[in-house]
């Protein structure tokens, strides 16, 4: 004798099964592309500012936002 | 006919002269189509032993002459009889030639079919008269429960029979059942009884011939399954029977009088009934629906009831004719509807206090003696107002199983929750009754959600562990520092790292490792492309404390700390750190830091957010379902009691 448990899905149910897929989805894209949750953000400074902050010493240019001086 | 069958015999009736066919060898008994005589076989020829009753049609799919197909063998229908049991229920005992010669056994009752044949070595038996519904008797090797244990009289036969046998002598009978249909009979008008093993039948495991097959006989007409319409015995108003063959009992639906009904005969039954006092069942007498895929018609209602420490709790039973044979029940309990179906008791098994059926446990839920308080319409049994059973009832949302006993038989009832829109569905223009609390057998309306949440968390799950496996993680720079309390939040030590290279399209993490005690660094930082001018900033602390405090040792914070963004573009990069440490006793030794570069080291910012936002749902649902079960159990005899009622 089977006995079948299976209930309708409720109108709550289909919704959290779409954001449950969502989120996985969402997830899953992140770890493919390598990229994290929170990111502080990122700035891209303009070549004439670069010679303005930190040093020139053949190792490249270091720009620290809201830093402008150091030892 | 067969290749092994002997050539047909035609005999005369010693009562009417009417040809009369014994076509086997193995006949014991022949039944006169014109005069009902039953003919018994003997040394000096045909004997008549007696005039069979009217045969009650119950829209049987056999019927004598019937050839068809069973499996792999095919069966001709010889005849049958008609037993009656102790509360008037009559059923069909088919008799059927298999190909090899021999016989088999068909019992049809309520529209259920019982294939079985007689068990040559037959086992020692305890007394019939000692077996009890419940109990269990091993045969062939398999635990068959008693299902019933009654008295029954061959009322009615035709064809041809193959044992010998006294119309309406009582005899006694046990009715077994095993898992998955197995089914026995154990047979007392025979001396040791005999014992018959077999296997439940669906219909669909018949094959029957093709319309115009010569070796079947055309079906009978039938006639007596239409509705019979009779007067009350007490009030004179009419009372409709729509399904005499089967109903052994009517009420009058005006003024509540009981009757007894044989083969649509209606008589009264003196003190039987009680007045309805202007109660009107949901459900009107003959309203047709279809339930779970079944043309079902509405018979009979029953108000019943247990009285529990002085509290009476009724509840409605609706019995349901289904079209091509056998009942249901509508149950209507708080507004809570369920429909039950009989299941044979050896599909059940008693573990502990709990019961299973079709490997699903079921929980006790409730013990008592319920009442029948009004019965109106007609019934196949017979129901007495007044009179009480002992039953018992097991849950697993959406079902119940209950089992009921009234002296030497024991019925179980298998039920499942059925919704108000199902209903209304099912009989269109009825209301379905407001519910009251969670019923019996209401399912949690979120175990789907549940579920979603259970794959969603072994998903990410999934997710996550693959990403840590199969991580590629490679340190790229390191850069080490001795920071001293000069290096502050207005002047910090600044330290340039080397030039490194990023294959791009993984995350990087800077790790930092002091050895800080008793104070904090913190480390601003940047990664910075070196061609592209592409800046990713970055803030960490490590900080540690101890102490002692009440004679107890304390700690808090960690000598590592890490801070991991999203992947940058491949290509040259530096990074820069500027250091700050917190006060710190005069003296303190510079603290090591040592910060490294990883590329390729997953973070753990998704999977927290993943695996936080699938656990808020499950939490909520637990808690509801908890409720939900609490709020089951209040109606149930054996309560969910919490550490906090107690």
């Amino acid at each position: 004798m089977k006995l079948d448990f299976k209930t309708r899905p409720s109108r709550f149910a289909k919704f959290y099964a779409v954001a449950v897929s969502v989120l996985l989805a969402l997830y899953g894209n992140a770890a493919l592309r390598g990229q994290e949750l929170f990111d502080d953000d990122r700035d891209t400074v303009p070549s004439e500012e670069r010679a303005s902050y930190g040093r020139s010493s053949g190792v490249g240019f270091i720009y620290i936002p809201g830093y402008r001086g150091g030892k | 006919m067969t290749d092994t069958q002997a050539p047909p015999e035609t005999v005369r009736c010693p009562a009417c002269r009417s040809d009369v066919s014994l076509d086997l060898e193995t006949t014991c008994v022949t039944v006169c189509a014109r005069c009902l005589s039953v003919l018994e076989r003997s040394s000096v020829g045909l004997r008549a032993i007696g005039v069979s009753g009217r045969l009650r049609d119950h829209g049987s799919k056999l019927y004598t002459g019937l050839r068809f197909r069973h499996k792999r063998s095919y069966l001709n229908v010889m005849g049958r009889t008609q037993p009656e049991d102790g509360s008037g229920n009559r059923w069909d005992e088919w008799y059927a030639e298999q190909d090899d010669g021999t016989w088999a056994w068909i019992a049809e009752d309520q529209g259920r079919y019982f294939l079985t044949q007689p068990l040559a070595d037959a086992p020692e038996l305890p007394p019939l008269d000692t077996l009890q519904p419940g109990e269990r008797v091993r045969l062939q090797g398999v635990d068959f429960t008693v299902d019933e244990r009654d008295e029954g009289r061959i009322r009615a036969a035709e064809g041809q029979i193959p044992f010998f046998f006294r119309l309406d002598e009582t005899y006694t009978f046990v009715d077994l059942s095993a898992p998955n249909g197995q089914f026995a009979t154990l047979d007392g008008s025979h001396d040791p009884p005999r014992v018959y093993l077999g296997q439940e039948l669906s219909p669909a495991d018949f094959v029957f011939p093709h319309v115009g097959d010569p070796t079947s006989r055309p079906p009978p007409p039938t006639g007596e399954k239409t509705a019979v319409e009779a007067k009350c015995g007490k009030c004179t108003k009419s009372i409709q029977i729509r399904v005499p063959a089967e109903t052994v009992r009517v009420f009058c639906p005006a003024c509540g009088q009981g009757h007894d009904v044989d083969s649509g005969t209606v008589t009264l039954a003196r003190g039987v009934g009680r007045d309805p006092a202007n109660r009107t069942p949901l459900l009107a007498f003959g309203k047709q629906g279809v339930l779970e895929g079944e043309k079902v018609t509405v018979v009979g209602w029953m108000r019943r009831s247990v009285r529990v420490e002085g509290v009476v709790y009724p509840w409605d039973e609706y019995l349901l004719a289904v079209d091509g044979g056998g009942f249901r029940w509508l149950v209507v309990n708080r507004g809570h509807l369920t429909v039950g179906r009989p299941v044979p008791a050896g599909e059940v098994s008693p573990v502990g206090d709990e019961v299973e059926v079709g490997g699903a446990s079921f929980e006790r839920f409730s013990r008592g003696q319920p009442v029948v308080d009004l019965a109106l319409g007609e019934f196949n049994w017979r129901v007495n107002p007044g009179e009480s059973s002992f039953a018992q009832d097991w849950v697993r949302a959406p079902y119940a199983i209950s089992r009921e006993q009234q002296g030497t038989e024991a019925n179980w009832v298998l039920s499942k929750h059925l919704e108000a829109s199902a209903f209304e569905a099912a009989f269109p223009g009825v209301r379905a009754p407001s519910a009251e609390g969670v019923g019996m057998t209401e399912p949690f309306r979120h175990g789907f959600a549940l579920r979603v949440s259970l794959i969603g968390a072994i998903v990410a799950l999934g997710l996550f562990l693959f990403q840590q496996v199969t991580a590629d993680r490679r340190e790229v720079a390191q850069v080490s520092a001795q920071v001293d309390s000069s290096a502050s939040e207005a002047e910090p030590l600044t330290v340039f790292g080397p030039e490194f290279e990023l294959e791009g399209g993984e995350p990087i993490t800077i790790q930092v490792a002091s050895d800080v005690t008793q104070t904090w660094v913190f480390a601003n930082g940047a990664v910075a492309g070196v061609e592209s001018g592409l800046v990713q900033p970055f803030a960490i602390e490590v900080s540690r404390y101890s102490g002692v405090e009440s004679g107890e040792s304390w700690s808090e914070g960690s000598p590592y700390a890490t801070a991991t963004f999203s992947a940058l573009p491949a290509g040259k990069y530096t990074v820069q750190f500027a250091f700050m440490r917190g006060p710190a006793p005069p003296m303190a030794a510079p603290t090591s830091v040592t910060a490294r570069i990883i590329e390729g080291d997953p973070g753990l910012g998704w999977p927290i957010l993943v695996f936080c936002l699938l656990a808020i749902a499950p939490i909520v649902l637990l808690i509801l379902r908890a409720a939900h079960e609490r709020r089951r159990f209040e109606h149930s005899d054996f309560p969910k009691v919490t550490e906090d009622d107690s």
